[in-house]
């Protein structure tokens, strides 16, 4: 498979879970570009994964902890709920829309207040479709481990929508 | 079983890793089967959810807070250092009672002092003090030439 090939197929995905991961669309850019380097240069060097998506998100999700794990990363920002809605679109929207777009807003702070390994194997688990003993062996845990933290992470989700 | 799953198995199930036992119960159970129910469609809407675009709300702002608790550490720390060089150094009691204990100390040697003089002696330090140093040089008004 060529490089251009790869991008195409899992590029996307690989954006959509760094965003999830690192909560922040430019930086998840970010990291998706250095993960597709990397792919480019085990393309160049004859190094190809044997199966490419279980080695691009295994290597996106390091990156991302490392980049969150940077000090840069951790004196630079904290996410904050800022209520900065358009004034326009609230006065356009109707309840349900409203409703709508405070569940959207709870869910996200709900994920964002998760611990990292959590929120790693939920996206994992649950966003991304993955079985127990592949997000065990992508993320180093025991199957027992990421089924705790994937109960806790759900148990913690659904606290999003309890509080609606 | 007739107990009722927890929230744990039905997530359990929920995820693919239910025994087969809590199946049966999910199967036969009312209450059981509605709470599944729940739990899936929560977790249809978190997925959902989780899957478009962050809402506009969610915005990455500088941190303000960590240079304030790392001045307040900074600062209890020196004041507890400053605490316990005063400990340290100031007896039990405080400084007030050092202070007044000092002077009643001071006071007592003195009245000491004063007991110990006799008044033969005070009398004799007296007239050598009052007597001119040098009488060839007194400079008395009346004595001039």
């Amino acid at each position: 498979m060529d490089y251009e090939r790869v991008h195409r197929a899992y590029g996307p995905r690989v954006t959509g879970l760094c965003r999830l991961l690192l909560r922040d669309p430019e930086e998840a850019e970010d990291i998706a570009q250095e993960v597709f380097l990397r792919a480019f240069e085990q393309l160049r060097t004859n190094q190809a994964p044997t199966v490419w998506e279980a080695w691009l998100v295994r290597v996106a999700v390091n990156a991302c902890r490392d980049r969150q794990r940077s000090g840069w990363w951790k004196r630079r920002s904290r996410l904050v709920e800022v209520e900065e809605m358009e004034p326009q679109l609230l006065s356009l929207s109707s309840e349900e829309e409203a409703s709508e777009r405070e569940q959207r807003t709870r869910i996200w702070a709900q994920l964002q207040k998760l611990r990292p390994k959590q929120r790693e194997i939920f996206v994992l688990r649950c966003v991304e479709g993955w079985s127990t003993t592949e997000t065990a062996q992508a993320l180093g845990l025991s199957p027992g481990s990421v089924k705790t933290h994937l109960f806790r992470a759900i148990r913690h989700l659904r606290q999003a929508l309890e509080q609606l | 079983m007739d107990k009722c799953l927890s929230e744990s198995a039905l997530i359990a199930i929920f995820t693919g890793e239910g025994s087969p036992s809590q199946r049966r119960h999910l199967d036969s159970c009312l209450t059981c089967a509605r709470r599944y129910r729940q739990l899936g469609s929560e977790m249809r809407t978190i997925v959902s959810v989780l899957k478009q675009p962050a809402p506009r709300e969610q915005r990455i702002r500088p941190d303000s807070t960590a240079p304030v608790w790392r001045w307040s550490l900074a600062a209890a720390a020196v004041l507890a250092a400053f605490l316990c060089g005063r400990l340290t150094i100031v007896p039990h009691g405080g400084g007030a009672a050092l202070q007044m204990a000092s002077q009643s100390q001071i006071e007592a040697s003195y009245l000491d002092d004063a007991d110990s003089i006799q008044p033969a002696a005070y009398a004799a330090n007296m007239t050598d003090l009052l007597s001119p140093i040098d009488p060839g040089n007194d400079l008395t008004p009346g004595d001039g030439n």
